[in-house]
């Protein structure tokens, strides 16, 4: 017995194990390409086309690459609302009518094919396919998907657009009245601090100096004028016979109060301090004193340097005066000098407020200037959306009705089910026999244990039991190849329609999962 | 594997070391084994079973009538002879890893072919006491088992029955109670010494338990001469089938390894059983 027929004959002997899953997935999968409902697919294609206007030129605000622009399309038009509106016009789904808006909607997203073909230096292209029940839904359903699309696109981009715009409008408005309130700043500034302000610095330093030497001459002259009538006085107590400045028309209590002093002075000579008749002068001296002390104070306006000579005295008079004018001059002189120093030493501080006040107002004016250009290239963007002559999708080949169902294959599910019945009806076997770890001939003992058996005793059946065996043998293998297919027929046809119990099992596994 | 055969040498080595009867073959008309005639009255005294044509048929008893069925065993017989013959042993079980194998059947059949030849006494023995194998083969019905007579309650002259001139069939009619302890006492070895002293067979054939269902057999082994360990086919599985021979070798000379209900009959390997 070669190794062929040898394991011919172990398949025989599986032959049941084998036919059983080899049979039941061929009937199966022959009657579900018997049974399986015809499905339509159309399709379209959509291309992404670059900006009309070359981007050097102008460009459009609305930047998103193109892949993007496809798969952000593709998420948006893959929402509830936008398929239960086209699931309300076409039957996607054969039970439609009771089926849930879930239902709807995974069937429709289940029957949506989107594939996206985009890469660098490449167009990017969309290309939609729909599975329907029929040929018009199918079509039916693409065009819905395309007018979603266009309308979706279009008013991404003009979204986008506008939206830019609008943002550098409020941007350079915002940024004007800044500039606004920093220039009224600095004005406000300008004029509270006008005598103190840098750019008048030097004027103010040359004032201060002239100021100066003006008061020196002033010290000068006051100077000179004080010496001429000191020399004046001079000549005249020299000239003028009268010893000092002896002064007229004294009163009474004055002259008393002489002449008691000059008693006192000449009684000293003679007399000691304590003697009686001196402590009595000076008593009297220091009464008379008290009472000239008082007169003077009940009349001060008597002019006290009256010198009793006229012509000296107008003199004198002209010299005072001319003084007097000079020093008002000077104290004037020295208010203004202050002033000044104030001014002058203030100016540093303000200069630096100023100029932080200015380099605010030159930032706000540059972020001012750049909003206004990027303004500019908002508007010529926004004009090229609104014109639609910026990137979009577009059309390639429009969604037709398909003549011929393209699904199911029904020869490739009935060869590719039985291929696969037999594949796994024979995988069964070997794995089986993989199983079974035993000898089955005497090569086996031979191989593994290296033990000749001492004899082999074949297998023998009496004649009855072989015709019984080959009986139950014929009919195991008759009640499979028939029944089997029957009993699916009859699952398919009685209790539930086989494509819907395979819909039921892949739901299950998928809530599994 | 190769330990094992080196531990199966070294056995047989120190074995023949121990009884140096280990003579040649030698096939010279003085150096027969039925030189001690037994008394023929005690033989034919036995009650001679007969075996109906229906269960011969349904219970596989292909070498009952000899010819072209009884081939295979005819074979097993002729290799069984010639070791027998070549190192003296007398006394031959057949054993199992588990049951089912086909131990019974195989006894009765490879009793039968032994019968065919009919220069030999053979006695068959079914030790196995949980069932009544041999007994069920044979379609026999009787009172009593192997273990009453080793019990000493019954005498094995009046349990055992004859199949033609020279085959002896101790059966089990009944199911024993404690068939281990049995097999391992004292008296069992007596009654055997003494079975084997009035029949004087050639050969003594034991219908043994199998080795891994219970310990029935482990110490009965060690009484016997030889063993041929039976595999089914397709059933036993191959770590088994090592086990059951180690540890069978460990008790017994193993004469070698019958493999049983083979499907698959090979022309390298196997026995072209054609008409010839």
């Amino acid at each position: 017995m070669g190794p062929a027929r040898y394991y011919t004959s172990i398949f025989l002997r599986r032959l049941p194990y084998f036919l059983i899953v080899a049979t039941i997935v061929s009937a199966v999968s022959i009657i579900l390409a018997l049974t399986l409902p015809p499905t339509y697919v159309a399709q379209m294609r959509l291309i992404v086309e670059s900006p009309q206007i070359p981007t050097n030129l102008a460009s459009s605000t609305v930047t998103t690459p193109a892949q993007e622009q496809l798969q952000i399309v593709e998420q948006r038009l893959l929402t509830r609302p936008v398929l239960l509106d086209i699931a309300k016009k076409y039957e996607v789904r054969r039970d439609q009518a009771d089926a849930s808006p879930d239902q709807i909607i995974e069937a429709l997203r289940n029957q949506t094919a989107i594939r996206i073909s985009a890469g660098r230096n490449e167009a990017s292209l969309m290309t939609i396919t729909f599975e329907a029940p029929s040929g018009k839904a199918a079509a039916g359903v693409l065009n819905e998907y395309l007018t979603e699309i266009q309308k979706l696109d279009v008013s991404y981009r003009k979204d986008r657009a506008t939206g830019t715009l609008e943002f550098f409008q409020q941007e350079v408005d915002r940024l004007s009245e800044e500039l606004g309130r920093r220039s009224g700043r600095i004005l406000q500034f300008k004029e509270e601090n006008s005598g103190t302000l840098p750019d008048s610095l030097q004027f103010r330093q040359a004032q201060q100096g002239a100021l100066q030497t003006n008061l020196e001459q002033l010290d000068q002259q006051i100077f000179s004028l004080k010496g001429q009538r000191e020399k004046l006085m001079e000549i005249y107590n020299s000239t003028g016979q009268v010893v000092g400045i002896v002064r007229q028309n004294l009163t009474p209590a004055e002259q008393q109060l002489e002449q008691l002093r000059a008693q006192l002075s000449n009684d000293l000579v003679v007399y000691s301090d304590s003697n009686p008749r001196i402590i009595i002068l000076q008593a009297r001296v220091k009464k008379l004193e008290d009472i000239v002390a008082a007169e003077q104070n009940s009349n001060p306006d008597q002019p006290a340097d009256q010198t009793g000579n006229s012509t000296l005295d107008i003199q004198l008079s002209q010299l005072d005066s001319q003084i007097e004018a000079l020093e008002d001059q000077r104290s004037v002189t020295e208010q203004r000098l202050a002033k000044l120093t104030a001014t002058i030493e203030q100016t540093p501080a303000n200069a630096i407020t100023l100029a932080e006040l200015q380099r605010n107002h030159d930032n706000i004016q540059l972020q001012y200037n750049a909003a206004v250009s990027n303004l500019a290239q908002a508007s010529t963007g926004e004009r090229i959306e609104t014109t639609a002559q910026g990137q979009r999708i577009s059309v390639i080949e429009q969604p037709a009705v398909p003549s011929a169902p393209a699904k199911p294959n029904r020869l490739m599910v009935a060869g590719g089910g039985m291929f696969f019945g037999i594949a796994l009806g024979l995988a069964l076997v070997v794995l089986l026999e993989l199983l079974n770890r035993s000898p089955r001939r005497p090569e086996d003992l031979i191989s593994k244990l290296e033990i000749w058996p001492i004899a082999t005793i074949p297998y023998i059946r009496s004649r009855g039991e072989s015709m019984r065996h080959r009986v139950a043998w014929a009919s195991v293998i008759i009640a499979i190849v028939i029944g089997v297919p029957l009993g699916i027929w009859a699952v398919h046809t009685y209790y539930e329609p086989l494509d819907l119990i395979a819909e039921k099992v892949m739901n299950k596994l998928e809530v599994l999962w | 594997m190769d330990r094992l055969q080196q531990a199966i040498q070294k056995a047989r080595q120190e074995r023949a070391a121990r009884n140096p009867r280990s003579e040649p073959l030698q096939l010279t008309e003085d150096q027969q084994l039925v030189a001690e005639e037994p008394d023929d009255g005690l033989w034919t005294a036995l009650p001679e079973i007969s075996i109906d044509a229906k269960t011969v048929k349904s219970n596989r008893l292909m070498s009952y009538a000899g010819g072209h069925d009884a081939a295979p065993y005819d074979m097993l017989r002729t290799k069984v002879l010639q070791q027998t013959l070549s190192n003296g042993w007398r006394r031959l079980a057949l054993t199992s890893p588990y049951s089912g194998a086909g131990k019974s059947t195989s006894t009765a059949n490879l009793a039968f072919s032994l019968g065919r030849q009919t220069d030999l006494r053979i006695l068959v023995i079914d030790f196995d006491m949980r069932r009544m194998g041999l007994a069920g083969v044979l379609g026999q019905t009787g009172k009593n088992s192997m273990g009453d007579v080793i019990k000493g309650k019954v005498r094995f002259e009046d349990h055992a029955v004859r199949h033609g001139e020279n085959v002896i069939f101790g059966l089990n009619y009944v199911a024993a109670r404690n068939p281990s302890e049995i097999l391992q006492s004292r008296q069992m070895v007596e009654t055997l010494e003494h079975i084997e002293a009035t029949y004087k067979p050639d050969l003594i054939m034991f219908d043994t338990p199998p080795l891994m269902g219970s310990d029935d057999s482990h110490g009965f082994l060690k009484n016997v001469d030889c063993a041929l360990l039976l595999v089914a086919a397709e059933k036993t599985s191959m770590d088994h089938i090592d086990l059951a021979e180690r540890q069978l070798s460990e008790l017994t000379n193993v004469m070698g390894v019958v493999l049983n209900k083979c499907r698959y009959i090979s022309g390298a390997y196997g026995n072209e059983y054609g008409v010839y």
